[in-house]
């Protein structure tokens, strides 16, 4: 425009352009929301833990009320790209009302659910408001197994129907699983049930330890018929089957390719280096704000200080310098990997202790997008 | 009767870092990946529009805001307010 503007500006990577240019200025753009960590199953991998322990602790949960202001407050300090995440979020009652309230203040949002509790009430909302993205776990392609997972007879029944009425609401399904020794063997399949339901899929190999949350006690869910499982890391699938599985379709093989070649690598003395508490943030059920997830340890009330207060004191994340002799922050693995401070401090109880599995995993999905032609520089 | 232009109901403007972003809430899903970023004068123009305007309004209200000929302002309005409607963020009557 003559009159000195550039108008009017949209495309596919806006998103992501924005994003970089906001980052230098703090804004909490990208944001998690686990409404509760109750949850109507009872999964062996959960990292939220045990059910029994979380429910007694629903009263301590946010009040509707609470998390509609809480809600202003996000919007009011940047938040665009928003999840809605638990637990189960839609075992609250007040989930269609808190989700059309994060549409109608302008945010993206996206939801993970389970499927089993989608009713009339959540896809009226659903209908009017459409999200970006609803994602639904699915843990086997078979009936036995997602409920092996699950612990929670008739609760692969109960997903069908619930991504069906998705779907029939023309909304955007995904479907997304963890890989674990228990449903390994139907990756694929779980993949095939993706494509005949035309909805995208994807799976992650990085099992981690349960959280270590006041509500759960940190103890996993009880399994009742996966004798010899100690941990829930036991589930993990061996480094190089789950690179194999990975790297079993043409198109994910490229997407690593891709994103081997192309992402930058920048050596950095600072232990953590994504976008956790630079633009990224995770709220807890109890209105307790961390710069991710499992970033535990920098926990700050956001109910108590307001948000803004606490997203300005977890910032005090990006000032942790990498101990000497911390080699991921040089690695040139970082795109392929899949490793972070906050998972290496739940596996290892130290953030700058990697985690073997992890990197073991990078180094075969690298053997994987290299055909073995290339040899990786491990740290520079 | 000259053509009045306005916001679409179904669109929530943000300002975020100083940018003013506007978010499609409703409709077709394939509207829900794009966002837009409204710059400069673009602005202006865009909470003019919170209200019913005809092109002759916005110009008037441009020329007079940034001090530019009436013929750069028209230019400029009209190419706007084609995008706008391209993009499906007004809607004229």
């Amino acid at each position: 425009m003559g009159t000195g503007a550039q108008g009017l500006e949209a495309d596919a990577d806006f998103l992501q352009r924005f994003r970089r240019e906001i980052a230098g200025r703090r804004v909490p753009f990208t944001g998690s929301i686990e409404l509760t960590r109750r949850c109507n199953l009872r999964c062996v991998h959960c990292y939220c833990g045990d059910q029994d322990s979380i429910r007694e602790a629903q009263g301590e949960e946010l009040s509707r009320d609470r998390w509609m202001s809480l809600l202003d407050e996000l919007a009011e300090a940047g938040c665009l790209d928003l999840l809605f995440s638990g637990g189960e979020p839609m075992l609250r009652r007040d989930f269609p009302a808190l989700f059309a309230h994060a549409k109608k203040l302008g945010m993206i949002v996206t939801v993970f659910c389970n499927g089993t509790l989608v009713d009339d009430r959540v896809l009226d909302v659903f209908r009017d408001l459409p999200p970006l993205l609803v994602e639904v776990s699915l843990y086997g392609a078979a009936v036995e197994t997602h409920e092996r997972v699950t612990q929670s007879p008739g609760s692969y029944r109960r997903m069908r129907e619930g991504v069906d009425r998705l779907l029939a609401a023309g909304l955007r399904v995904g479907l997304k699983t963890v890989l674990m020794t228990i449903n390994r063997a139907e990756y694929a399949a779980m993949e095939r049930l993706a494509d005949s339901l035309g909805v995208s899929w994807r799976s992650d190999s990085a099992l981690f330890p349960c959280l270590p949350n006041q509500d759960s006690g940190a103890r996993p869910n009880v399994c009742g018929s996966c004798s010899g499982a100690s941990s829930v890391l036991d589930y993990r699938v061996p480094e190089d089957e789950a690179a194999a599985l990975e790297c079993s379709r043409a198109s994910r093989t490229d997407a690593l390719r891709k994103a081997w070649e192309s992402t930058s690598r920048p050596v950095t003395d600072a232990l953590y280096t994504c976008g956790s508490g630079l633009t990224g943030f995770h709220l807890d059920p109890y209105g307790g704000l961390q710069p991710c997830l499992m970033a535990t340890g920098y926990r700050e009330s956001a109910v108590e200080l307001g948000f803004a207060e606490a997203w300005r004191r977890i910032a005090r994340i990006r000032e942790v310098r990498a101990p000497e002799g911390y080699a991921c922050n040089r690695c040139d693995l970082q795109p392929l990997c899949s490793g972070c401070p906050a998972l290496f401090d739940l596996e290892n109880g130290n953030p700058a202790v990697r985690s073997e599995y992890i990197c073991s995993l990078a180094q075969q999905r690298f053997a994987r997008v290299s055909n073995g032609q290339q040899t990786a520089v491990l740290s520079r | 009767m000259a053509v009045s232009y306005k916001q679409r109901a179904d669109l929530v403007a943000r300002n975020i870092a100083g940018e003013t972003i506007v978010v499609p809430i409703r409709g077709k899903l394939v509207d829900l990946q794009k966002i837009f970023a409204l710059n400069g004068s673009a602005e202006h123009l865009w909470k003019q529009l919170e209200s019913a305007c005809t092109m002759e309004q916005l110009c008037s209200g441009l020329a007079e805001e940034f001090d530019v000929d009436r013929s750069q302002a028209e230019t400029d309005v009209r190419e706007f307010v084609e995008a706008l409607l391209e993009a499906g963020l007004v809607e004229g009557n």
